[in-house]
């Protein structure tokens, strides 16, 4: 879930299948603020992700994009556009009203851009070391045994916010972590296989085969204390496997 | 969808069996499995000399998508086994009923494959 600062007010672009999970928190929480939260049914979103996203949206005079960071919004042709996505590569989403995004989707077609399914965004952002929610973590984890620390900001300690207090309880020397985990056998990694390692062991979250490595990628929630090596056990087999941080690519780009 | 060759015979669970002129048997999956699977990665194959029971889980393919068991469709002895899947496992995709056979067996009765299913019955299978 992204949280976007539109100047007057907030866009929250949330997870399909837990929308309704978030919308119910939101509006709960709401009850203690003078805020209002509106359900926006009536936009849609389209994400162009690779790197030629840029020149495609360009060729359809989508301009002003070239200066955009990561994160950064901004809107064009009445059309809300994000420098964000879900793949790890270059990438704009694109929220535009339910009325325009059918003459959207044939003009990027037109332009060169590729319809992909799920199953391939899901290689995608798991080798970039994006977190799915209800795979990698759910509302059980804190956000240190599931590799979100960098979403928390503690610098102002005047700022509260919800959530403050009980993270300042969690002892983060002594709790899981969530590592990559690469294997380099003839075996996939997949959800709720064992891992083992010096100091303790853990569980497979998401896992797949990895089209750009070769091998099997995927992430687990673990002890710490381990020396980058474990085991998997994969039916009657055991594997060696290696534990490193939870980013296998970035922009097209090995980083392991 | 390729045709499906008219000397097979068919669980319905996707394997298929080819009775060769010496009288054993060559087992693999079908087409239909082959393309539900997706790209496959990796497959295990029984070891040469294993006893099988019909029905029992006699291999097991890996694709991309997902692990899936593969089951003797009929009982018997394995006495030869596919090794050039383990290093081109995706010869699976590219030729389901040629190249991309799992295993040979010496079968022990051939009236279990009175059991089977015929091309046309399987096709059907396929579309429901």
């Amino acid at each position: 879930m992204i949280v976007y600062n539109l100047g007057d007010h907030y866009r929250i672009i949330s997870n399909c299948a837990t929308c309704s999970q978030n919308h119910g928190w939101f509006t709960k929480q709401s009850d203690n603020y003078d805020v209002n939260i509106e359900f926006m049914n009536n936009f849609s979103i389209i994400a162009v992700q690779g790197p030629n996203s840029g020149n495609i949206l360009k060729s359809i005079d989508m301009n002003g994009l070239d200066e955009m960071n990561d994160f950064d919004v901004t809107n064009v042709n009445s059309m809300m556009v994000a420098k964000t996505g879900y793949t790890g590569e270059e990438g704009f989403e694109i929220v535009i009203d339910n009325a325009n995004v059918k003459s959207l989707w044939a003009n990027l077609i037109d332009a060169g851009a590729v319809p992909i399914g799920l199953g391939a965004r899901d290689t995608l952002r798991l080798e970039a070391g994006l977190n799915l929610y209800g795979t990698d973590m759910d509302s059980a984890n804190h956000p240190y045994e599931s590799n979100l620390a960098w979403t928390l900001d503690f610098k102002d300690i005047d700022r509260n916010f919800i959530g403050k207090s009980a993270l300042l309880k969690i002892d983060q020397t002594a709790c899981k972590e969530l590592k990559g985990i690469i294997l380099r056998d003839k075996g996939i990694l997949r959800s709720h296989q064992m891992i083992e390692h010096d100091s303790g062991g853990g569980e497979i979250l998401s896992g797949t085969f990895s089209p750009s490595f070769g091998f099997s990628i995927a992430f687990a929630r673990i002890d710490k204390g381990h020396n980058g090596e474990g085991k998997v056990q994969i039916r009657n087999n055991e594997f060696k496997v290696e534990i490193v941080s939870p980013l296998f690519m970035r922009k097209g780009k090995i980083v392991i | 969808m390729k045709e499906i060759p008219g000397d097979l015979k068919f669980r319905p669970s996707h394997e298929w069996v080819r009775v060769e002129d010496d009288g054993t048997v060559t087992v693999g999956i079908s087409d239909h499995a082959q393309d539900l699977l997706g790209d496959i990665v990796f497959v295990e194959l029984p070891d040469i000399g294993v006893q099988m029971s019909a029905e029992d889980e006699v291999a097991i393919v890996e694709s991309v998508k997902a692990a899936s068991d593969v089951y003797s469709p009929i009982s018997g002895e394995v006495i030869e086994v596919n090794e050039l899947l383990l290093d081109n496992p995706e010869t699976i995709n590219e030729s389901p009923y040629s190249d991309g056979w799992f295993y040979k067996m010496q079968p022990d009765d051939m009236d279990e494959l009175g059991e089977l299913l015929s091309p046309e019955e399987y096709g059907e299978v396929c579309e429901e």
